[in-house]
């Protein structure tokens, strides 16, 4: 697997941090637009048919009309419609692009999110354990999440391979248990 | 890590609380007792029987009976640095907890008591578990257990100088020992000579209450009453003198009596300028005798090298100890109008489980400043640091807390008023005056926040200070980050601004719209071997592929 190198640029102009060396996997994307599909389907499915079910429904007609004027209904619906296109097509892109990890010898360093962007440095001696997440969508696209947590926070490192996820736990593993302080901090 | 046993006299023997616990038990849940009274008169009194009251009563009973033999069960014991109790009745719970561990101690004495001599002692770890608590120790026993604490967490080189009874001497002078059957009184080992001679840092005087019982809060009663007066008086319809007072001049003046003389207008106005003035001091009276119920007596002492301990109340005393280690700061709040006569409180900003112990991180209640300024420098080795010059974070901050509160702010109620007119016109002069109302506090709003808001880089600390109406002045040391963080919002990455956190044990701490050159000034000062391989000049460190 190879990954891009540390991309010479800063994360945002004159704060003087580097990009982080590491890109999410690329399945991570389609991972994000798989959950966003069927998350936002489901809802927009239940207020489509709630909007569909209110038509014939006498409870919310009023002289064979219904309550609320279909204008508004549809207009509700069609803005949810959009937004939920743009969080399926659009944000994971822009999260795949905006995510990036690198694990070193003294610490974990993330940037994440899509509108507002975090940028995290963490000591590895403040880690007191890492977590390794597998979802459904996760297992079929073989990748894992991989989270650290210390006493103030939990790190969102990356999606990663599944034998990449494996490799890092087991080195971040090893480094905590290397270190003899108690990493409250 | 090794944890040496320290005997603190009980032995392996489990430890009853006192019989008085009995009593305790009838008058914490005297509304039972007396319902059970009230049920037996009425029995007599009526000659008849009322199966309903009869089972009512009944369950009272028995949930009296429970409580009396819950707090006669309840054993506890302290040897080889751990905690024990065991208690219930129908089910049983032991449970142990290791001394050395144990951040806070509390001992809480209501009035009811304090009339018995009796404690009830809460223990918390930081941990997100339930409270370690036994009700109904004698006070001696229970601050024998909290010198124990404070001996098994005291540094090394102290744990085996000051015995129990050593460190607990204020306390044995205020709460004299006496035995009692089946609770036997700790003895120390061998009583070696004290290193740490326990220090008073603050003490509560009655100048205190002078300026403490001025508070931010305090004064809204007062707007309420001018509120309340003036719907009275249908201010609001715009109507006020013609509905009250204008109708008893013309009364007046249109009759032949000596009132026709007398300035009605000027009467009615200085009586409502004086109903109001007069809230002022019954307010603040009621403040005054609320800072002395909660504050008499307060003390701040410093215990050990590693202990802080407060004690407080007049009917109900509480005493609360906090381990220095997991100090990572100090936060001064003063109100608006606690700021004109220089009264700031002071908490401590503790490691994990702050949430959980936020009432007991009360370092100083309503003293002056200056005392606050004092206790900080002897609690935090920055000395000075809340006097700290601080910095402005410049005109992209105020111009990023413009565009955030009141421009998102104009367009809601824009949109609001707009939506008012096309379904319900009669409102809308109502919802536009509400508007500008809103939209005025805010642009005052933005001005003042941005005005109180700075910072300031000392070596080994960080302060931050915001709000306005309450503003807080927080001194973070930076000796023990757990890591730092950017980030950034939309509109932030259009101003080039961001905040930056310091991440500690103690939850994350804040520096908002900060410039992006003082944003690398600001990390690097909170850990700069931490930061320093991620800058953009720094030779990259290849890492192998994941």
């Amino acid at each position: 697997m190879t990954f891009p190198p540390a991309a010479q640029q800063h994360t945002a102009p004159s704060s003087g941090l580097r990009l982080p060396a590491h890109r999410v996997h690329r399945r991570a994307q389609y991972k994000w637009h798989a959950s966003a599909f069927i998350g936002w389907s489901i809802f927009l499915g239940l207020l489509g048919g709630g909007y569909l079910a209110s038509r014939f429904h006498e409870d919310f007609l009023e002289d064979g009309e219904p309550i609320i004027p279909d204008v508004v209904s549809l207009s509700v619906l069609g803005v949810l419609a959009l937004f939920a296109l743009f969080r399926i097509v659009v944000v994971p892109i822009l999260r795949y692009r905006i995510h990036r990890w690198e694990v070193t010898d003294q610490a974990i360093y993330t940037r994440t999110g899509w509108l507002t962007i975090d940028t995290l440095i963490v000591p590895i001696n403040r880690v007191q354990n890492v977590e390794t997440v597998q979802s459904a969508i996760d297992r079929m696209l073989s990748l894992a999440k991989v989270e650290a947590k210390t006493a103030a926070n939990s790190i969102f490192i990356g999606l990663v391979h599944v034998d990449d996820a494996r490799r890092l736990t087991d080195e971040l593993t090893s480094t905590m248990a290397a270190d003899e302080s108690d990493a409250t901090g | 890590m090794s944890i040496t046993p320290v005997d603190h006299g009980f032995g392996e023997q489990w430890q009853k609380l006192s019989p008085l616990v009995v009593l305790r038990a009838v008058l914490k849940d005297l509304w039972q007792v007396l319902v059970l009274i009230g049920g037996a008169v009425f029995f007599q009194q009526s000659g008849s029987f009322n199966f309903g009251i009869f089972a009512l009563l009944s369950g009272i009973a028995v949930s009296l009976a429970v409580s009396i033999a819950n707090a006669l069960s309840v054993r506890f014991r302290v040897h080889d640095n751990v905690l024990e109790k065991r208690s219930g009745v129908l089910s049983r719970e032991h449970e142990k907890i290791r001394l050395d561990l144990i951040r806070t101690v509390k001992v809480e004495r209501k009035l009811a008591d304090r009339v018995l001599g009796l404690a009830s002692l809460t223990v918390l770890t930081g941990a997100d578990d339930d409270d370690f608590q036994i009700e109904g120790l004698k006070s001696d026993t229970a601050a024998y257990i909290r010198s124990a604490v404070d001996q098994a967490r005291a540094p090394k080189e102290q744990a085996t100088a000051p015995a129990a009874h050593d460190v607990a001497g204020d306390y044995a002078a205020e709460m004299p020992l006496e035995g009692a059957p089946g609770e036997a009184l700790p003895q120390p080992v061998s009583p070696p000579a004290p290193v740490f001679q326990p220090k008073v840092l603050a003490k509560f005087t009655p100048s205190w209450v002078f300026k403490g019982a001025v508070t931010g809060p305090g004064i809204l009663p007062v707007f309420a009453a001018i509120f309340a007066l003036a719907t009275t008086f249908n201010v609001w319809e715009g109507d006020f003198l013609d509905t009250y007072i204008d109708r008893a001049v013309d009364a007046a003046s249109h009759s032949d009596s000596w009132m026709s003389g007398i300035n009605w207008q000027f009467i009615a106005i200085v009586s409502v300028v004086t109903f109001i003035l007069l809230l002022l001091p019954v307010n603040y009276l009621g403040n005054a005798a609320f800072y002395v119920y909660k504050n008499f007596g307060f003390t701040l002492r410093q215990v050990n090298d590693s202990t802080l301990e407060t004690t407080s109340g007049l009917t109900t005393t509480t005493s609360n100890s906090i381990n220095t280690e997991r100090l990572r700061g100090v936060s001064m709040k003063h109100s608006i109008v606690q700021r004109l006569v220089k009264v700031a409180s002071l908490d401590a900003i503790l490691t994990v489980g702050e949430s959980a112990e936020s009432a007991d991180a009360r370092l100083l209640p309503a003293v002056p400043r200056d005392m606050a300024v004092r206790v900080t420098d002897h609690v935090l080795p920055v000395a000075g640091s809340l006097d700290s010059p601080l910095q402005r974070h410049g005109p992209k901050a105020f111009r990023r807390m413009f565009i955030g509160g009141f421009l998102i702010e104009l367009i809601f109620w824009v949109a609001v008023c707009v939506g008012v007119n096309r379904f319900f016109p009669p409102a809308v002069p109502y919802v536009i005056a509400w508007t500008v109302l809103v939209l005025a506090w805010h642009v005052v709003g933005t001005v003042k926040r941005y005005q109180w808001l700075g910072h300031a880089l000392i070596d080994g600390a960080l302060i931050l200070r915001s709000g306005w109406l309450v503003t807080t002045r927080k001194v973070v040391s930076t000796s023990m980050s757990n890591g730092v963080s950017l980030s950034q919002g939309p509109i932030q990455r259009f101003l080039g601004i961001g905040n930056v956190s310091m991440h500690t044990a103690a939850g994350p701490r804040e520096l908002v719209d900060v410039t992006m050159d003082r944003a690398a000034v600001v990390m690097s000062h909170i850990d700069d071997d931490l930061v320093a391989p991620f800058r953009y000049d720094a030779p990259h460190q290849d890492s192998p592929p994941r």
